[in-house]
């Protein structure tokens, strides 16, 4: 598959879409990607079973604050001292992929591919957005690598290698922050065996479709909107406007509750809980949707989902649930991803058992 | 004639149709006149001033559409140089990026990007590099007619900002039309400097504008101190607003909405009957002028809060544009300003309009918060007076904070807006 300038808009979309209320807004990646691609650009993305028997592959992953990305944008060294990974590699790997292909994740790698006119491997290891470095596959298979180097914007890298079990994601925070709070991030190459063990599979086709299927439900009604939304195994919860917001914090961080109500007055009030994502789904007491599945708050008229700081009071909203890979529904992959590991005290509902036959409520 | 005042004198441009108001400080209107055509502001004024004389005026108040019709219409406006002070490369991202091509041809002049900017700890990376600054002055002077100076961070620390912006001074002289990004304000570099870009590009004609109405309020005798409707319907010095135009684009719009609703004596409502050339809406709720936070102006991301309805899809009918409000706020009641007539809603929404000031700041891992909006707040109180608040009463009307996301230790952005009865001279009134 050739990626043009052409699937850069589908592409964003569907990385909001998976970045479900988190993974940063994919806006800034977009620029730089189309800036990248100019006109006739065009970028390999080739699937793990076409990867050659040695191929060896970089893994992407900006990390760091929204906030601070918003004020340093994106550099056009970074790209190129990660896919070099001096102290890491022993030869130039032949492609990028995202790591987490969600909000600005999902672009990042495509726009460093582009920069650097390598394919970008159809695979990442979350398929959703997460909120910690820990919140992948490779976690899952305890595959995670031993050596990671980080770029700052101003060109300065760090080297990190561990021996043992230890979490990757209180390594590398620190460094994160103190390179104030924006990072590229890279581990050692992966071979294309490797990925075929433990990768997701088909990333950016599947952003490039559900962005494909979300930018055709604006000017839809509900109800057609919904089957448009269910043949893609997703199900729209509900809409209406969000009346009320709170935020505290735990020991996990920041944590904000949403009340959206419904057109129907008679109908009792959706409540969204969040942290970085939207992660439960609950009206009357009852669970409709949880994490690790993919809960979007879109924009009530254009369906451009909203990350959960755009989520304020007085916006008029839809609410939909995406099923996660088949991989975070299974019990280990609960115990890392589901609402009890993120800090709610609950377990794991799936919506689409839940809302059989319920269509739009 | 009407005896008493001081009287407040609002005025409405949209196009070819004037409206001016008196109002007295209970929000009465004692004179009003409407017109429509060439000459038609002096008709107006000079109508409203014979109904009250023009000693009893003790502010003027203006609300224009004039700017939102250049930013849609993409008319003709100023080649601006941009100048990035970067804390970091921010090289992926170019000045202008992402911009609609039409809309870059036409303004595009020039541009830099320097390292010596403010990183999130209010550290600065690298030095200003003078002489490429200097180069990129030089070739301004003959292809840009303005230069828009941005800098990371610039609610932080606007120095590096002023640094950059007195080399380029150096270089063509202290009247050269220069914005900063922090006068213009709000976060994200990139959205902050597209209004940067946008507001030097409408500069000049700003000054023009504000000028001519200054001088026809000379003509009729009011020599009180003129403001300007901003974009969330609150005024700002003539000055002021000339030199920051980007603030100003949806003033007439708040100001229609605003008015009428207060007219009609309501706190929710959808507005229609923008005045300008195009149909415009707004929303009022709960008493207060519903804003878009990063509207899209001229095919460019910014960050320069607007009303609600103000970006809607151009040639949209005023019926659709009614639906489009009703599926973002809600089934609210419609108020149509025609009915009243947009010119004097929004000539009575300026008229009655305080004055304010807004800050953004930024309270990092470990800061204080109370402290923050504190200090904040103290910083809004000073430009609200600045922009010409009465100091006695200006106050603190709304802060904003927001957590931001994936950053541990509770780090808060903050919007404050402060606010305040105009300053005027009611002394002059006997």
């Amino acid at each position: 598959m050739r990626f043009t300038a052409d699937d850069v808009a589908p592409m964003a979309l569907g990385a909001a879409v998976l970045g479900g209320g988190g993974g940063g807004e994919p806006f800034l990646a977009e620029v730089m990607l189309r800036e990248a691609l100019g006109e006739s650009g065009t970028i390999e993305i080739v699937t793990v079973d076409q990867l050659d028997a040695d191929a060896e592959v970089a893994p992407f992953v900006l990390l760091g604050s929204p906030h601070a990305l918003s004020e340093k944008l994106l550099g056009l060294a970074e790209p190129s001292i990660v896919f070099a990974g001096e102290p890491l590699r022993s030869r130039r790997p032949s492609a990028v992929m995202s790591y987490e292909t969600a909000g600005i994740n999902a672009l990042y790698p495509l726009a460093a591919a582009a920069l650097l006119g390598v394919p970008c491997v159809d695979a990442d290891f979350c398929g959703r957005g997460v909120p910690s470095f820990d919140l992948s596959v490779l976690e899952l298979d305890d595959v995670q690598s031993d050596s990671y180097l980080l770029c700052d914007p101003n060109g300065r890298t760090v080297v990190i290698r561990k021996w043992g079990r230890i979490s990757v994601e209180r390594l590398v925070r620190p460094v994160v922050e103190t390179m104030g709070w924006l990072a590229v991030l890279s581990t050692s190459s992966m071979s294309a065996e490797f990925l075929r063990a433990h990768a997701l599979r088909g990333s950016v086709s599947r952003c490039l479709e559900l962005g494909r299927v979300f930018s055709g439900l604006a000017g839809l009604d509900d109800a057609c909107a919904a089957r448009l939304l269910e043949r893609c195994g997703s199900v729209l919860i509900g809409s209406g406007v969000i009346t009320e917001r709170l935020a505290t914090a735990d020991r996990l961080g920041l944590r904000s509750s949403l009340s959206i109500e419904h057109d129907d007055a008679a109908e009792a009030p959706l409540r969204l809980e969040a942290r970085n994502e939207f992660h439960l789904a609950v009206r009357a007491g009852e669970v409709l949707a949880s994490t690790p599945d993919i809960l979007v708050v879109a924009d009530r008229v254009s369906w451009q989902p909203l990350s959960t700081e755009d989520a304020a009071v007085d916006r008029d909203v839809h609410v939909v649930a995406l099923p996660a890979d088949a991989r975070w529904r299974t019990r280990k992959g609960l115990a890392l991803t589901g609402p009890r590991a993120l800090g709610y005290g609950l377990d794991y509902v799936d919506f689409s058992a839940v809302a059989t036959g319920g269509g739009v409520r | 004639m009407n005896t008493g005042g001081p009287f407040r004198l609002g005025i409405s441009i949209a196009g070819p149709r004037f409206g001016a108001v008196a109002v007295d400080d209970s929000g009465r209107v004692v004179a009003s006149e409407v017109t429509e055509g060439f000459g038609g502001l002096a008709v107006v004024v000079g109508s409203v001033l014979k109904q009250v004389g023009a000693g009893r005026i003790g502010a003027a108040m203006l609300a224009m559409s004039a700017f939102a019709d250049w930013l849609r219409d993409h008319r003709t406006v100023g080649r601006v140089g941009v100048l990035r002070v970067g804390a970091t490369p921010t090289t992926a991202v170019p000045p202008l990026a992402g911009w609609p091509r039409e809309v870059a041809e036409r303004v595009a002049g020039p541009w830099l990007t320097t390292a010596g900017g403010i990183d999130i700890d209010g550290s600065t990376a690298g030095e200003l590099d003078l002489d490429a600054v200097r180069d990129f002055a030089g070739r301004c002077g003959t292809a840009a007619s303005a230069v828009a100076v941005s800098g990371s961070f610039s609610y932080l620390d606007n120095r590096p900002e002023r640094a950059a912006a007195a080399v380029v001074r150096d270089v063509l002289g202290a009247g050269y039309p220069i914005t900063l990004s922090d006068d213009v304000g709000g976060f994200g570099l990139y959205e902050r400097e597209n209004a940067a870009i946008l507001n030097a590009a409408l500069g000049a004609r700003a000054q023009t504008l504000i000028e001519g109405v200054r001088s026809i309020l000379h003509e009729h005798g009011v020599g009180t101190e003129l403001f300007v409707a901003r974009n969330d319907g609150t005024l700002v010095t003539a000055p002021g607003a000339a030199a920051l135009p980007i603030h100003i684009v949806s003033g007439h719009l708040a100001a229609v909405v605003r008015g009428h609703a207060r007219m009609a004596g309501v706190e929710n409502a959808i507005v229609v009957g923008g005045g300008g050339r195009h149909p415009g809406a707004g929303v009022v709720r709960h008493g207060r002028l519903v804003l878009e936070p990063t509207p899209t102006l001229a095919g460019v991301r910014t960050n320069q809060p607007v009303p609600l309805g103000f970006m809607a899809p151009a040639g949209m009918t005023e019926d659709h544009l009614v639906s489009w409000l009703r599926r973002r706020v809600g089934d609210l009641p419609v108020l149509d300003s025609e009915a009243g007539g947009p010119a004097i809603a929004a000539a009575v929404g300026v008229a009655l309009a305080p004055v304010s000031g807004n800050v953004w700041s930024f309270v990092g891992d470990g800061g204080d918060r109370v402290e923050g909006i504190a200090e904040a707040g103290r910083q809004a109180v000073d430009r609200a007076v600045l922009a010409g608040a009465d100091p006695a009463g200006t106050e603190v009307r709304q802060v904003v904070e927001t957590q931001a996301t994936y950053m541990s230790g509770g780090a808060l952005r903050l919007f404050v807006q402060a606010a305040g009865r105009p300053f005027s001279s009611e002394s002059r009134v006997p």
